[in-house]
Order: C-alpha cells, then sequence, then structure tokens
C-alpha cells in the first residue's frame, strides 16, 4: 500500500477547530482517487495535513506513506519521499524565478533518491520538453513563481512542477477549478500521460468534467471531516445528478 | 516678527549634546588646513561651513531628520588626526571589481592616478584641488545652518576629491574605488561629476574601509546631468562593521536627461545615503533605487529627496530593507512636485523584510504636491517572511533554509535587477546574496 490513513483528526492549530474527524483511506499504487464533496468539508485541509502545512495540528490518528510515519516527515521530507500537492490557490513568489525555483527543487528531490543532480542544460531540457506536454510558454520558465500568472497558468505550472518532480503520489486538489475548457484536456491529457500504473493520484475535485478524462478507480465524499461514502466512478454521475443532500441526510 | 539665528538654532535644529567632541576634531582639523591653504576663497569656504555646523550643531534625535537614526556612537568615538594613507597596487587590485571598468583609486579620499587605470575615451578627471571659482562661491552659498550637519562638515574639510566629467558615450564604465585607510580617520571627499549634453557615462562608486575600527566618512558627490545626458550611478557601501558612513549625492537633471541609480548598502555600524535629485528640466527621468542588508546591530539609513521643479518628468524608486538579528532600518523618501509642475509622474515604493525578533525598520515616505495635473504615489509595506511561500518551496522538496533564502535573496536584490549592465548587476547581486548566505 502506497499511502494508509487511518482516523485522521486534525485542528487548526491556533484555534482548538477541529476539522478533520477520523479520516480513513487506503490508496494503492497505480490507483486514482477522487474526493469530492461539498464547500468547506475538509478537502483542502486533508491535502495540506498530508503535504505537512504546520497550520494544521494532527490530533489523533496515524498516516503510512510508503511504509513510513509520513506525520514525522518534515514538508521537504514528504516531498522528496515522493509526496506532490497541486495547491488549490498556487502562491505567488516575486523575484524567484521559475527556473530557479525548479531547478533546486528538482536537485533536491534527485539528491534524495540517491540520483546526481541535472546539470542546467539538461534541467532546460527535461523543463522544455514538459513545457511543450502542457502547451506552456517557454518563458513562463523564466518568470518569477506564479507572479502574473493568470489562474489557469498558476494550475497548469503546477502540474508542470508535478511532471518534474516525478512523484509517488500526488495530490491535486481542485487542478480543475479556473481552468477553460481546452486547458482542462490539457491538464488532463498530462496527468494521464503521468500513470504508468506505479504512480498514484488523488485528486479533490467539485466537478464531474475532469473525472471524465481521468476515470478515477473510486470516488469518496468527504463531509464534516469524514469520509462518509465511496464507490467507483458510478458515485460521482450520481452526486453530479442528485447532488450532496440525499447523502448528508443519510449518512451526515 | 524678529528671531536671532541662535535661537532660530535652537528651534529648528535640536541639538545633539555630544557634539563638541567631534565638532572640535572638525575645527582643528579646519584651522590645519587653512593654515596650510594660501587661497582666501577656499578658507573661507572652510570657515564658513565650520561656522554654520558650530551653531547647529550634530543633530539630536529629536531632530526630525534624525529621529531613527541614533548619532551617539558617532559622536563618541575618537578620531585620529587626519592623514593621507597610503596603498599599494595589490591591494587595489584584491579590492578591484570583477567586471570591464577604468578604475580611479581615491585613497581617504585623494584621486591616486598612479595607482589608477587609463580613463576611458570622453572622459576627464582631475582633483578637486582645482575647482573652479564659480563653484566655490556656490559652496560658500550653502555654508549656513539650514543644510545638514554632515554635508557642512564635508564643506568645512574641503580638500579631497574628484571632478570627473563625461563627453560622448563613455562606453567603460568608471569606478571609483574609495579606499579609507585609517581605522579610526575621518574622510570627507567632495566630488563633482559632469555628464555633458548628450552624453552616457555609468558611474560605479565603491566605499570600503582597509581596517576595521570606528573610521568615518563623510561623502558628498555633486552631479549634474546636461540636456539628454544619460547617467547610470552605482554605488556600493561596505565599509567595516564598525564603521560609519554619512553620505549624500546631489543629482540634478537637466531637460531629457535620464538617470538611473542603486544604492546597496552591506556594511558599517551606522551609516545613511541620501540621494537629493531635482528635476530641473522638463521630459527628464530619474530611478533611484536601494537595497540595504543590516544584520547584527548594524543601523541603515537610505533616503531620498525628488523634487520635481517643471513639469512632464518621470520618477521612479524602489527601496528595500532587509532587517536581522537587532538591526535596524529607516527608510525616508519625499516626493515634491513644485507649482506648476504638470505631469509629474512620480512613484516611491518602499518594502521591507524583518528577519529577526528584534529587527526594526522606520519608514517615512512622503508626498508634497503643489501642481493639480499629477500622477503620484508613494507605498511602504514592513513584514516577515510569507509563510505560504515558504511552505510552497518546501512542499517541492527545497529545506526550509533554502526555501528562506531563495525567498530572501529574491527580495533583498530586486532593487538591484534593474541594472542594464550585466556584469555589474551580477557582481551587486552577488555581493548582496553573499551577505545573507556566508
Ligand atoms: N487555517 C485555518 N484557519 C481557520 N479555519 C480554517 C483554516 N483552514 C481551514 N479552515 C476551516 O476549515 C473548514 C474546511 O476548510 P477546507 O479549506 O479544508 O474546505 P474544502 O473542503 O477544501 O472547501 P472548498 O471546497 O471550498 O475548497 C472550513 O470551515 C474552513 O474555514
Ligand atoms: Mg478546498
Amino acid at each position: 500500500m502506497l499511502l494508509d490513513v487511518n482516523n485522521l483528526h486534525a485542528k487548526v492549530a491556533e484555534t482548538d477547530k477541529e476539522i478533520l474527524k477520523g479520516v480513513n483511506l487506503q490508496v494503492n499504487p497505480g490507483e486514482v482517487h477522487a474526493i469530492m464533496g461539498p464547500n468547506g468539508s475538509g478537502k483542502s485541509t486533508f491535502a495540506n495535513v498530508l503535504a505537512g502545512r504546520e497550520d494544521y495540528e494532527v490530533t489523533d490518528g496515524r498516516v503510512l506513506f510508503d511504509g513510513e510515519d509520513l506525520l514525522e516527515m518534515e514538508p521537504e521530507e514528504r516531498a522528496r519521499a515522493g509526496l506532490f500537492l497541486a495547491f488549490q490557490y498556487p502562491v505567488e513568489i516575486p523575484g524567484v524565478s521559475n527556473k530557479l525555483f525548479l531547478f533546486t527543487a528538482v536537485n533536491a528531490v534527485r539528491e534524495a533518491r540517491g540520483l546526481p543532480p541535472l546539470e542546467m542544460h539538461e534541467f532546460e531540457e527535461l523543463a522544455a520538453e514538459k513545457m511543450k506536454l502542457l502547451k506552456m510558454r517557454p518563458d513562463m520558465l523564466e518568470r518569477s513563481v506564479n507572479v502574473g500568472f493568470s489562474g489557469g497558468e498558476k494550475k497548469r505550472n503546477d502540474i508542470f512542477q508535478m511532471a518534474m518532480l516525478e512523484p509517488k503520489l500526488a495530490v491535486m486538489d481542485e487542478t480543475d477549478s479556473g481552468l477553460d475548457i481546452d486547458a482542462l484536456r490539457i491538464v488532463a491529457d498530462g496527468v494521464n500521460s503521468l500513470r504508468d500504473g506505479q504512480r498514484s493520484f488523488i485528486v479533490v475535485t467539485h466537478y464531474q468534467r475532469l473525472l471524465d478524462y481521468i476515470k478515477p478507480d473510486f470516488v469518496h465524499v468527504l463531509y464534516n471531516g469524514r469520509i462518509i461514502k465511496s464507490g467507483g466512478f458510478e458515485l460521482a454521475h450520481e452526486l453530479e445528478e442528485k447532488g450532496y443532500d440525499d447523502l448528508i441526510r443519510q449518512f451526515g | 516678527m524678529t528671531t536671532s539665528s541662535a535661537s532660530l538654532a535652537k528651534q529648528d535644529f535640536p541639538r545633539h549634546p555630544q557634539s563638541d567632541k567631534l565638532l572640535a576634531w572638525v575645527r582643528s582639523a579646519v584651522e590645519a588646513l587653512n593654515a596650510s591653504d594660501p587661497r582666501p576663497l577656499r578658507r573661507d569656504v572652510r570657515m564658513q561651513a565650520l561656522q554654520a555646523l558650530e551653531t547647529r550643531g550634530f543633530p539630536s534625535r529629536k531632530d526630525e531628520d534624525w529621529q531613527y537614526t541614533p548619532l551617539n556612537d558617532v559622536l563618541k568615538a575618537d578620531y585620529a588626526t587626519p592623514a593621507a594613507g597610503s596603498v599599494d597596487a595589490s591591494q587595489v587590485e584584491t579590492m578591484r571589481p570583477p567586471f570591464a571598468a577604468s578604475v580611479q583609486v581615491l585613497v581617504d579620499g585623494v584621486w591616486q592616478p598612479d595607482l589608477s587605470d587609463p580613463l576611458p575615451k570622453g572622459v576627464a578627471l582631475a582633483s578637486i584641488e582645482q575647482v573652479d571659482e564659480l563653484t566655490l562661491k556656490r559652496w560658500q552659498q550653502l555654508a549656513t545652518v539650514e543644510r545638514d550637519a554632515f554635508e557642512l562638515m564635508n564643506l568645512a574639510l574641503l580638500e579631497r576629491g574628484a571632478q570627473l566629467s563625461a563627453t560622448g558615450m563613455v562606453d567603460l564604465p568608471v569606478v571609483l574605488l574609495h579606499l579609507y585607510t585609517q581605522s579610526n580617520g575621518i574622510a570627507a571627499p567632495r566630488h563633482l561629476l559632469r555628464v555633458e549634453p548628450q552624453a552616457q557615462l555609468s558611474l560605479i562608486e565603491i566605499h570600503a574601509t582597509l581596517r576595521d575600527g570606528a573610521a568615518l566618512s563623510v561623502p558628498v558627490m555633486e552631479t549634474d546631468v546636461g540636456s539628454g545626458g544619460i547617467l547610470r550611478h552605482v554605488k556600493l557601501q561596505q565599509v567595516s562593521e564598525q564603521a560609519f558612513h554619512m553620505a549624500h549625492h546631489f543629482l540634478r537633471q537637466q531637460d531629457g536627461s535620464d538617470s538611473a541609480s542603486v544604492y546597496a548598502a552591506l556594511g558599517g555600524s551606522v551609516t545613511r545615503h541620501m540621494t537629493h535629485t531635482c528635476l530641473l528640466g522638463e521630459n527628464a527621468n530619474a530611478d533611484i533605487n536601494s537595497a540595504g542588508l543590516a544584520t547584527g546591530t548594524q543601523v541603515m539609513d537610505s533616503r531620498t529627496y525628488t523634487g520635481h521643479d517643471v513639469p512632464n518628468c518621470t520618477s521612479r524608486q524602489l527601496h528595500k530593507l532587509v532587517v536581522d538579528d537587532a538591526a535596524r532600518g529607516v527608510f525616508d523618501g519625499m516626493i515634491r512636485v513644485a507649482r506648476g509642475a504638470q505631469k509629474t509622474d512620480g512613484l516611491m515604493d518602499n518594502k521591507n523584510l524583518l528577519l529577526g525578533p528584534k529587527a526594526k525598520v522606520d519608514a517615512k515616505p512622503r508626498l508634497e504636491i503643489y501642481a493639480d495635473d499629477v500622477k503620484c504615489s508613494h507605498g511602504s509595506a514592513t513584514g516577515e517572511l510569507d509563510r505560504d511561500q515558504v511552505f510552497y518551496l518546501r512542499a517541492r522538496g527545497i529545506s526550509e533554509a533554502d526555501a528562506r533564502l531563495l525567498i530572501t535573496t529574491a527580495f533583498l536584490t530586486e532593487p538591484v535587477e534593474s541594472i542594464s549592465n550585466d556584469a555589474v548587476r551580477h557582481w551587486l547581486h552577488d555581493l548582496l546574496a553573499a551577505k545573507l548566505n556566508p
């Protein structure tokens, strides 16, 4: 098993507001899991807790990633171990070029995996190839991280980083929101091209459209800090038709 | 209402209680200079500046301009009697910046042609000794109590410095390499720079001490950029961590001229640099940037005055201070738009980053506008490192230390990224980055 989340509880570190109230989730290599659920149910919190954001404090439960205790690891150690979070809101970092940032990141991850560092020209070749795949303009590499990028460009930039870092598990938090129809297709193709039977995905989304392209193996509904229902791809269709009300009445 | 000049001084120029020691040093230096100087006009300039300085004294922190910049240490220090030190060619070699340039060496403010490179075509350089009578008379007018105390001190100690002029397109940057040799000396070079109409010059000033100690440098540079002239100016302040540096750059621009100037502050115990710009001809542009990194207990003060005296000029400013440990940063910026200076377009931005829990920045951006059809804005923001930015980088596998360094370096070096000469830009960028990541 790649990811084993067991009874995960988390609260906002500064207050006592509990957001995750016992999440259970098992992800095997190569699987694609979708997480859906109404606004404010804890989807982003779950994704951020997995990535190690310090704003949240885990109060109970455990998470094993590739057999290791994920919660004991620093955010950068998680990334180097192969966990990737595509952010719901990628941040802008003025003055830090995409190139320098990603070059530093790629080599930090390679070092942790026992690989020799890439030379700048090797990195540039690899980056050019991935950017082409994602139909990104080459000058995006020279620009400051996400600064002045449109909403869709920011999302695409995150997927580009994912393609460069080659994680074992990619957690994508609403990567589809803010994308136009063509961009959605491009991002979905990008994700599909990274599916190799080993790499796993957790896709947080509100819409069925992305799932139609990616075809998840499992769909989970997160509500009020818990997964209240899991099913196959057909669950997404059901939700698209009926909404969450019935489910919440039944299980919430 | 009548006020005697003494009570005026008391009122408007709060006097630092420890002024006397340094005033006495300046008086004896002036007397020694005048005793050996047969030229009456120069003696008068010095004496008048001294008297104005003695009348107003050095400022206390009740003086609005000196509210945040303590002078106690500057005034308390024991300074050696003036001497011109000597430097050998190998010392110059180690201080030489790593880019193609004509390096002119100033030892304790005295130009050393023997240690300097040949001048590029179009550039003339002479000692300030040869300054003309007209300029001296103008300086005489400057010797009044209203002027800044260190500006008066510089004028009172008039002796050293260089006159520099540029005609035509000068293709090689000129470096004024200031080497201060005395560990506890005072040097007050005064430079005159003239960029002739349509001429273009890139000038880089480096101020460095060769020995640690409480040395004080008080340089003043007066620059005139003629019609259509272009000036690219960089100043690097890297005096020792115990040294003091109180500098002025007066920049006057004629119509259609363009200047871009960057001040980078690395060293010093208490330091201040003032860029005072007057846009005197229409369609002139001034870019004024600064970047300072204060650590330990350093006090770094960076300030500008930008006078839009005529219509249709533009000015652009970006000033950044990164302050760590228990250091302090001070930014003061004033844009003044004179009556009738319509279509002025002035923009001033100040951003500061606090790294240490005891670090502090005091910022005072100001606008004074006496014209009605202008576009002016100023902003100032001081904050800590953005946690979301740090997390974003860490979530990509970059260590926390490297993430902080990447973000801080980018923040600090932004004001130098506008330097058009690649080699000069990289040099300054790397110096700032190296202080962040020793
Ligand atoms: N740092 C925080 N401080 C305070 N409250 C927080 C914090 N992070 C999340 N919350 C709260 O926790 C709840 C869950 O938020 P979260 O962002 O995880 O929801 P979500 O399921 O991703 O919603 P959406 O679909 O709108 O993105 C919300 O009520 C939110 O306001
Ligand atoms: Mg969310």
